[in-house]
């Protein structure tokens, strides 16, 4: 067999591969949104799509019941689910790459459980920011995600100072039990049920509607734009900071800039779905396998996939022991974690040798 | 080009830099030098932006490094890292095609036609171009350097900085490496500053080396005054020796490793000699340090065996000769590099030998000595036209217990020419076509091998006690060597 190694992208295999791609998350969608208690068939779920979007009538009768199943809970679950599956994963792989730490994600870094102790103060004890409205919420995920992130990586810097895979990860991990179990404290404090908080720490994208979807939107695609403008300087910050310098970037600005986008797509994620664990882990690698390490292309294709994936996740969340629901935590970890451990363990290997 | 002046800095206490001050001219090949701890790589740092002076300024054509953008800078200066590492794989092409990062303007960094032909051509220049679609991890360490060379060439840049080049290559690369970079300043298009360990690799390509010592400049001048023995003393702590590139004029060091040698043991006795009709040969315990006009083994070197071949006529080619030459030696088990090999036509009767012994050296002469040919070398130019049917040959060998400096070796040999002269002039030789007093056979071979041990002898003039003697046992052992019949 032919090692997946050399990768010549020419511009027709891009074509194919970014095809391929909005197949797979139109398919996703479409499946995600004709699956649940009542199931709606494909062929009427594209009819109601395609007679919403253009205003034309149908051939077939579209039952009103069906229509509201679709536009007003189902269909913003997929597109709510998408959103975060998109904003995890394009992070990840920009944490990734920025570390040059191949198990660098939201999740482990203890970024998304910053955002998570913004997000649950906001909720629980009901804060609001004046002229922010709705987006209080993100916006202080934001910033503890943001936060969290600086302690994190001086702590680890404080550690080793060549900030070496194991070390952030270690602290990563620390600083996430810390904030989750300051997660947890809050919220038993106030009197709500554990149910809710392993809710909460597992993630969920259920009964949010379009107000949420709204939330996320302006965020993942500040972030993402960001990032994506910043492809070239990732591809030279893997191979160092000292040596991306010499290349001609501006490494200091670049790398606040990579972190705080990487903090709003994380914040504003957490705001809406809790922590949801190893897509942006998982996802990148995936790519990377596929078409290799260039941020040019891993970025967007992060976010298809990542939509995609979140999308499936979330139907299998809900499909498994219906009628009730499993947090959607539950499938991206039963997924990842494993996936954590192989890379980590290729990791070592290729560090012995 | 680049102008430091005054600069001190650096990070930590350890790794500082202290008031230094030099200038790097357009297309020149700069080497900075030191031990470890020296600050070569702070250095090299400063002066590629990654650490800001505290005090002191660096200038970049003139203008003030910390006015540069960062991508202004990557488009003057280039830096090729000791190693970089990822853990991602990407291509070769991608690899190089970064390099084009600080000439890109637009905001999703497509490359445009011109980045393309760049790429092209430093990967077609390195010898990359058929590993494009290879990832870097699949690669050598010296083709991973390569990689990150034409990286930095793809900045086309003015100046490139080498952090130890050559620490990860074997010794063909580290040439072609050197070799390409040279070209280049040759042709002043480049200017290249390269952090080296090793002194030699330093001096044979280096226009001026920095020797730097404790953050300070101990001295910046041509690599022959950098490398002078009381640099090295001062800087490095350990004494070196000096020789003379063969090829061309630069300055090589080499250490001398502690040895042990008894003293006492006498080396030369007649027991190591062995005479046969094809050959005289004499085995030394240990090598000696020889200069001699042979043609097996000749000009200077290390030897531990010595042979003196009986060749009845004129061989058709010099290669030829030696050829079966290597197969006697092979016959008498003695390794071909480590033996000198001096050919006479003479009947091997006609030698002579002495020994003598002194407080501060002792000499063994051998001579064989025939001379059907002689020839009065001050009217050379006659026998131009002449048709050898004779052949005549004096070989004089000289072994000295003794250490003897490089041009004691060369007045040894004067002085045994003279007095050969000499000898031959007592016994009335004469050159059979000049009718005048020949001085010699133009086959005659001189070799002078000593231990290298014990007193050091300054000179071998005729007058001093070597000299002396030398002249008087040569003289004499020439002589006696003839009347042999």
């Amino acid at each position: 067999m032919k090692k997946l190694n050399a990768y010549e992208l020419t511009r027709t295999k891009l074509f194919l591969f970014y095809m391929l791609l909005t197949l797979v998350l139109a398919a996703s969608i479409i499946i995600g949104v004709s699956i649940g208690s009542v199931n709606i068939p494909v062929k009427e779920v594209v009819y109601i799509f395609w007679s919403e979007l253009t205003g034309r009538s149908v051939p077939i009768e579209i039952s009103e019941n069906h229509k509201n199943i679709i536009l007003s809970i189902r269909l913003p679950r997929v597109v709510l689910a998408g959103l975060v599956g998109a904003s995890l994963a394009i992070a990840g792989a920009a944490f990734q790459g920025l570390l040059r730490n191949p198990l660098a994600d939201p999740y482990t870094l203890g970024v998304s459980s910053g955002a998570s102790v913004g997000a649950v103060m906001t909720i629980f004890f009901q804060i609001a920011l004046p002229f922010f409205g709705n987006f209080t919420l993100p916006l202080l995920s934001i910033i503890f995600a943001f936060l969290t992130m600086l302690v994190v990586l001086f702590f680890a810097r404080l550690l080793d100072r060549s900030l070496r895979v194991e070390t952030i990860i270690l602290t990563g991990i620390v600083f996430s039990s810390f904030l989750g179990a300051l997660i947890s404290l809050m919220i038993a404090l106030t009197g709500e049920e554990l149910r809710q908080i392993i809710g909460w720490l597992l993630g969920s994208v259920s009964m949010r509607g379009w107000s949420y979807v709204l939330i996320i939107l302006p965020f993942f695609v500040t972030g993402s734009l960001l990032l994506m403008m910043n492809a070239n300087e990732l591809n030279v910050m893997a191979f160092g900071e000292e040596h991306a310098q010499h290349i001609g970037v501006a490494v200091k600005q670049k790398k606040l800039l990579i972190m705080i986008a990487g903090s709003i797509l994380t914040g504003a994620a957490v705001a809406v779905s809790g922590t949801i664990g190893f897509v942006g882990l998982v996802i990148p690698h995936f790519i990377r396998f596929l078409i290799g390490p260039n941020h040019v292309h891993l970025l967007p294709a992060s976010i298809f996939v990542g939509s995609s994936f979140l999308i499936i996740a979330d139907l299998c969340s809900r499909t498994v022991i219906s009628p009730a629901e499993l947090p959607i935590g539950v499938i991206t970890a039963l997924i990842g974690a494993p996936v954590f451990a192989l890379i980590m363990l290729r990791q070592n290997v290729k560090g012995r040798k | 080009m680049i102008q430091v002046e005054n600069v001190s800095g650096g990070y930590g206490e350890k790794f500082r830099m202290e008031n230094v001050s030099f200038r790097v001219e357009k297309g020149e090949f700069f080497g900075i030098i030191g031990p470890n701890g020296s600050g070569k790589t702070t250095l090299a740092k400063m002066l590629s932006g990654i650490i800001k002076p505290e005090r002191g300024d660096i200038f970049l054509k003139k203008r003030n490094i910390n006015d540069f953008r960062p991508k202004d800078l990557a488009k003057t200066i280039a830096v090729l890292p000791q190693i970089a590492e990822t853990s991602f794989r990407f291509t070769v092409r991608e690899t190089v095609a970064l390099g084009r990062y600080a000439h890109q303007t637009n905001i999703f960094s497509m490359l445009t036609k011109e980045d393309d032909a760049i790429i092209d051509d430093v990967l077609e220049y390195t010898h990359m171009k058929e590993y494009e679609h290879k990832t870097i991890d699949q690669l050598s360490g010296g083709e991973k350097q390569r990689v990150f060379l034409a990286q930095a060439l793809a900045q086309e840049p003015e100046v490139i900085i080498l952090d130890e080049p050559t620490n990860h290559l074997d010794l063909a690369f580290q040439k072609e490496l050197l070799d390409l970079l040279k070209g280049w300043t040759d042709e002043n298009k480049l200017t290249v500053i390269a952090i080296f360990h090793d002194l030699n690799i330093a001096s044979l390509y280096c226009d001026r080396l920095l020797l730097l010592h404790e953050g300070k400049v101990h001295v910046c001048d041509a690599p022959n005054k950098v490398l002078q023995q009381k640099h090295i003393l001062q800087v490095y702590g350990t004494e070196v020796e000096h020789h003379v590139h063969p090829e061309i004029p630069k300055l090589q060091v080499v250490l001398t490793p502690k040895q042990k040698m008894s003293q006492n043991e006498q080396l030369f006795t007649t027991d190591q000699l062995t005479f046969t009709d094809e050959y005289i040969s004499f085995r030394s315990p240990i090598p000696l340090k020889t200069l001699s006009s042979s043609r097996f083994g000749g000009g200077s070197g290390w030897f531990k065996h010595f042979v003196n071949r009986y060749v009845a006529k004129a061989f058709v080619s010099q290669n030829e000769l030696n050829k079966e030459t290597k197969q006697l030696l092979k016959r008498l088990g003695v390794e071909p590099m480590d033996a000198v090999v001096t050919y006479t036509s003479v009947d091997l009767k006609h030698r002579a030998l002495e020994q003598v012994q002194t407080d501060q050296f002792a000499l063994f002469v051998v001579v064989t000595a025939g001379v059907a040919h002689a020839v009065d070398a001050s009217l050379g130019e006659k026998h131009e036209q002449e048709e050898r049917t004779e052949v005549g040959t004096i070989n004089t060998w000289i072994f000295i217990d003794g250490k003897l400096k490089d041009y004691a070796f060369v007045e040894a040999i004067v002085t045994a020419t003279e007095a050969k002269a000499k000898a031959l002039q007592v016994e009335n030789v004469k050159d059979r076509l000049t009718k005048t007093i020949a001085t010699g056979n133009p086959t005659d071979n001189i070799l002078i091998a000593a231990t290298q041990r014990g007193n050091v002898i300054e000179t071998a003039n005729s007058t001093s006690r070597l000299g002396a003697k030398i002249g008087e046992i040569v003289y004499r052992l020439i002589q006696k060597a003839l009347k042999q019949h």
